[in-house]
């Protein structure tokens, strides 16, 4: 039978020795220390902003809940206590940062991201607990949905029209940085009801709709263009890689 | 002292050895540049958490693998996993690298990380298996099917290099 026992020391000599001096070319600290200061602080912020929109929702189902009559009440609890405006947002620590949920964080920011770059005809924007990096916009001619998603880019698109395969009309588009992106256009009656805009990024395909298939003859409020130009910023390229990562880890 | 200040002393003194664990993993100079770069940051992110750990390195390298891992999985290092490009500097025994990392890249990752953190990282059974989320015995087996593999590839010489001998104790951790 093998001796794999004695094999374990000449293992572990020839790792040493193939690799023995070897060091990264350049110093990975200063760029880490960037780049891991910027992301706690996003996430900070994510965390703040949502601490503080759980506040507002449950101040204002405290004064909802308030029984109305005809007497005279007593001032409701929120009244009778700090306001949100005087407390702020919830004192958020590094550690509470660290404990809150990686997928809630992300959302966080997604939605960050698409209110600061989307056009204002995007209406009011809210996360879809059903379905992966999916948020619901609402305008006053409807509801619509806009999701992020990426795939290895083996086997797939990868951001050309010649790739084919989805339904729709498609016209090519490119990044600054020069990335190709096709953007599928499908339309029933005359009306356009999703746009889909596909790149490589990374070694992934990533890809960005918005549809209104749902809710019939409802004008898209949001062209190829604005999708493109979504797509355009760095801060949401990453955050389609993360999303697919934790997509990944969550095994959905 | 400020804990950017921490971690910043902490990072320069072993992203030597995280990159060479990183090497191992990938099989690529580059890529292992951007793994060690990946885990920096995220071990930056969870850092207050990591620095009450009872061993940080051992976060660290838990860092390391799940990352490599959880990139694995997303395609990320697919391309030139293990292209097995040499790293100009010279370091180390060149010929002796790409014929490890070549049969290296012959295994799955998981496997890879496996072997890796038992006899790069000298880690226990118990501990790859904690490390990895699975049973000692598919630690066991898993490595002893890897040792036969890198049996095959690597010839008698650089099997048992009576030069290297002793190296181990010289490793910088």
């Amino acid at each position: 039978m093998h001796d794999f026992n004695a094999e374990e020391p000449a293992l572990r000599r020839a790792m040493e020795q193939a690799v023995d001096g070897l060091a990264p070319r350049v110093d990975l600290v200063p760029r880490a220390l960037t780049l891991g200061r910027r992301r706690r602080a996003r996430i900070r912020l994510a965390t703040a902003a949502g601490g503080l929109a759980f506040a507002a929702v449950t101040a204002a189902l405290v004064v909802d809940y308030v029984p109305r009559g005809t007497d005279p009440l007593p001032a409701p609890p929120v009244a009778s206590g700090p306001s949100v405006e005087e407390t702020g947002a919830p004192v958020s620590t590094p550690e509470a940062a660290d404990a809150a949920e990686p997928v809630e964080i992300h959302r966080a920011r997604v939605m960050d991201a698409l209110d600061r770059l989307l056009p204002a005809r995007a209406g009011s924007l809210e996360s879809m607990t059903d379905g992966w990096d999916t948020y619901i916009g609402v305008t006053e001619n409807g509801g619509y949905r806009i999701g992020l998603d990426a795939v290895p880019a083996s086997g797939r698109a990868d951001g050309s029209c010649t790739d084919g395969g989805l339904d729709g009309l498609c016209r090519p588009y490119a990044l600054d940085d020069g990335t190709p992106v096709a953007a599928w256009t499908e339309s029933e009656s005359g009306v356009d009801v999703s746009v889909r805009v596909r790149f490589q990024e990374r070694d992934l395909v990533a890809e960005i709709v918005v549809d209104a298939a749902t809710n019939p003859g409802m004008p898209l409020p949001l062209s190829a263009e604005d999708l493109v130009a979504l797509a355009n910023d760095e801060e949401v390229r990453d955050l389609i890689v993360e999303g697919a990562g934790l997509a990944e880890e969550s095994g959905s | 002292m400020g804990e950017y200040q921490d971690f910043e002393e902490y990072a320069r003194a072993r992203q030597n050895r995280l990159y060479r664990t990183a090497v191992l993993l990938c099989g690529d100079p580059h890529r292992a540049q951007d793994l060690v770069q990946n885990t920096l940051v995220r071990l930056l992110r969870y850092w207050p958490r990591a620095i009450r750990a009872d061993n940080v390195d051992a976060y660290a390298r838990t860092v390391l693998t799940r990352t490599f891992l959880a990139e694995q999985r997303r395609g990320l290092l697919s391309r030139r996993a293990h292209a097995v490009e040499d790293n100009p500097t010279g370091a180390g025994d060149p010929a002796l690298r790409v014929t490890l990392l070549a049969a290296l890249g012959e295994l799955p990752p998981r496997a890879r990380a496996m072997l890796i953190l038992r006899y790069w990282e000298d880690l226990s059974v118990a501990t790859v298996a904690g490390l990895m989320r699975c049973s000692q015995s598919t630690v066991r087996s898993t490595c002893s099917r890897s040792l036969a593999l890198l049996r095959s590839r690597l010839d008698a010489g650089e099997w048992h290099a009576e030069p290297y001998a002793g190296l181990g104790a010289q490793r910088s951790r």
